[in-house]
């Protein structure tokens, strides 16, 4: 499969594309980080990052490929990492401490996210998740979870967003979700 | 216009720039609105987060290469485990050498046992060339030599093929206690020769011998190669091992040959042996 058509199946929101170029890239893209100071985890969550940034810009039609695919991971790769040297050359103990706490509570918050969308079923969870997260037009919502027309995947994403807040507001407190 | 419905708008991107402002103002100066956007930014955030979430979990299942010891540090271990070696054969000869001047009868038995076996190479020898016959023939010389002088020492024929490496059974393996690794016979790990890996589209499996080292010609990236050398007295045999696979690099004319896989079970069983 050449780069081209595996970029048609990815801007399609085939995930087992993504796997692909995953796997095709794992060693090269570990290897970046790690021969600059990087942990395998760190390698490896770098790599993800880069490969889920690379999906999302596919996926939403943001991306115009003009070069090979593993070259813009790579630099995708390159600019992460040098962002996390540079966060970790600056950070103090205090500066430490305080985005390890925010991170903690995101998690939290994505927890109890994923806990309610979950109790909406597994249409509501797609279409929230391909629009707000992989940037999908309604038209390729429609499409790809088999809506009659674009109208009705607009209006399923209201309900199911709309529900979602319901379900949240009711079991969690204010305190639990909002700072 | 409901709390919920102004907050979806800004957030679906549906608000002119003028409406945008206006939002956002009224965001300032209204709790309830401002509670509410609070909310729904969250609720955005935890739907991105969990989607990543879901990518990411999609993205471990899938089966990777072993990013762990790099080929260079193999290397250094190989290394390692090649000087040892040879520091430990050089030492057991030295020891081997005293006792077996002490117990000439041990000598005597041992030798007789390989004698057949040195028959047979002769046979295989005389099949390829005359020049092999007197360095076998020397070998026999010196056997009965060091029958008279009863120091073993031990000298194996040169061969045609360095790949048809022979097993010395000249050592005598069963009267004395020897480390596992030097029984072997006259095998060393190798760690000497420089390798390097290059792609090229025209050579996807290759290899480059010379004095210079080895080039590897392929995508020798995706897992973990090994040379792998058998010594004899004078001449070395080169290997890769490679995806559970042994190549022969016998070439060492500096042109590059296609990798060809080691069929011979004796020359596989012993480097299987090694590793």
């Amino acid at each position: 499969m050449t780069d081209q058509e595996i970029f048609k199946q990815i801007c399609r929101g085939d995930e087992r594309a993504l796997e692909v170029v995953y796997q095709k890239n794992y060693r090269m893209m570990m290897r970046l980080v790690q021969n600059n100071s990087g942990t395998e985890q760190e390698a490896k969550d770098i790599y993800q990052e880069a490969v889920i940034v690379f999906w999302q810009k596919a996926v939403s039609g943001n991306l115009v490929l003009t070069s090979k695919i593993s070259t813009y991971i790579y630099s995708i790769c390159l600019n992460l990492w040098r962002k996390e040297l540079d966060r970790k050359k600056r950070h103090t103990n205090e500066e430490h401490d305080r985005p390890h706490f925010q991170k903690h509570e995101s998690e939290e918050k994505a927890r109890i996210v994923r806990e309610c969308i979950d109790q909406l079923g597994e249409t509501c969870k797609k279409v929230l998740s391909y629009y707000y997260f992989d940037g999908m037009s309604m038209k390729e919502i429609a499409e790809r979870v088999g809506f009659a027309n674009t109208d009705t995947a607009k209006t399923k994403k209201y309900k199911c967003k709309k529900k979602l807040d319901e379900v949240i507001k009711s079991q969690y407190s204010a305190n639990d979700f909002l700072d | 216009m409901e709390n919920f419905e102004k907050v979806e708008a800004y957030f679906n991107n549906e608000l002119s720039d003028s409406e945008k402002n206006d939002f956002l103002n009224e965001v300032e100066s209204n709790t309830d609105l401002k509670s509410e956007f609070n909310f729904q930014k969250e609720v955005i955030n935890g739907i991105k987060e969990a989607r990543k979430a879901e990518l990411k979990a999609m993205l471990n299942q899938v089966p990777v290469a072993s990013v762990g010891t790099t080929s260079s540090a193999l290397y250094k271990i190989l290394a390692g485990g090649a000087a040892t070696i040879l520091v430990g054969t050089s030492i057991w000869y030295y020891i081997n050498a005293k006792t077996n001047t002490a117990t000439p009868q041990e000598i005597k038995v041992t030798l007789n046992t390989v004698a057949p076996e040195k028959q047979i190479i002769e046979e295989e020898v005389n099949t390829t060339q005359d020049s092999e016959e007197k360095a076998v023939a020397a070998t026999e010389m010196d056997n009965t030599q060091e029958l008279k002088s009863a120091t073993p020492k031990i000298i194996t024929p040169n061969l045609p093929n360095s790949e048809d490496v022979v097993e010395n059974k000249a050592l005598p393996e069963e009267n004395l206690d020897i480390p596992e690794a030097i029984n072997a016979g006259s095998i060393n790990l190798s760690s000497k020769v420089n390798v390097e890996v290059k792609f090229k589209k025209k050579y996807n499996f290759h290899y480059q011998y010379s004095n210079k080292g080895i080039i590897l010609y392929g995508d020798f990236e995706e897992g973990l190669f090994e040379i792998l050398e058998l010594n004899k007295e004078e001449t070395t045999a080169l290997y890769l091992y490679y995806e559970s696979n042994y190549y022969y690099i016998n070439d060492n004319s500096g042109v590059i040959k296609p990798l060809k896989p080691v069929t011979d079970k004796k020359i596989k069983l012993k480097l299987e042996g090694l590793r």
